[in-house]
């Protein structure tokens, strides 16, 4: 059966004429249309992938500015905190009263205030007594 | 408060009170502490003086924390335990809750005289 099928198929139809021209003709203009249109596939690709590759780095840029902002606000507060601190350490009242480690350089919360804090340099050049108390 | 100023005469001694539940024996909020002592002192308590501190942990308290490192070889082992405290405000001398404000009227009295 596949012989004389294949056969069947393969006998050339002597009547016939030669239409190997016009098929190759059709070919070539699927070939054409298929090239034009992977060329165009291929435009599309390489358009996307551009676009994708613009998004990711303007992304990744824009985390990075991000990052650069957060850091420099971390770091200003630091540099306002120690500014902060070094007035204190170096207001002219505990230089010149006050000795680097004496208790008189603290501040503690009081209750006669209110709760507010109470600067132990307001008694300096005093002698105290420290008492840890309870009442039971 | 009496005895503190039957010693100082020249109103240069001051009392710095801590209230601290480290003992178990202060269990009392600031406010309730505040009253007790008011109670306790009468006119006293208004004494310049005189100033009472909030309630705290010890270990936690920036204070005695500097105590312990100007006397480390003193500890606080229960309520009133006293520091003597010079003109500068470094701890000179260190008494059990046993010694009495008379025990200490000597060194007081020198740090008074110290100017």
């Amino acid at each position: 059966m596949l012989r004389s099928r294949a056969n069947n198929v393969l006998k050339p139809d002597e009547s016939a004429p030669v239409v190997t021209t016009p098929r190759r003709r059709q070919n070539t203009r699927n070939k054409k249309s298929s090239s034009s249109s992977s060329t165009t596939s291929n435009i599309v690709f390489c358009a996307l992938s551009f676009a994708l590759t613009l998004f990711i780095a303007s992304f990744s840029y824009s985390n990075y500015t991000k990052n650069i902002a957060h850091d420099h606000i971390v770091q200003t507060k630091h540099l306002r905190k120690s500014a902060f601190h070094k007035e204190d350490i170096e207001s002219p009242q505990q230089d010149d009263l006050v000795p680097v480690d004496s208790i008189y350089s603290l501040t503690y919360p009081t209750m006669k205030h209110h709760g507010e804090l109470f600067e132990l340099s307001n008694i300096a050049g005093r002698v105290a007594l420290v008492i840890n108390v309870a009442s039971e | 408060m009496t005895a503190a100023q039957s010693i100082d005469h020249q109103n240069e001694l001051v009392i710095l009170a801590f209230p601290t539940n480290d003992f178990n024996q202060e269990p009392g909020t600031n406010e309730e502490i505040e009253e007790k002592v008011k109670d306790l002192l009468g006119e006293e308590y208004d004494n310049p003086n005189f100033i009472l501190f909030h309630k705290s942990k010890l270990e936690h308290n920036p204070i005695y924390k500097a105590f312990r490192i100007h006397l480390p070889e003193h500890e606080v082992k229960h309520n009133f335990y006293k520091y003597l405290i010079g003109r500068d405000g470094v701890p000179v001398a260190f008494y059990s809750k046993k010694q009495t404000l008379f025990d200490m009227e000597a060194a007081i009295k020198d740090e008074l005289e110290t100017v």
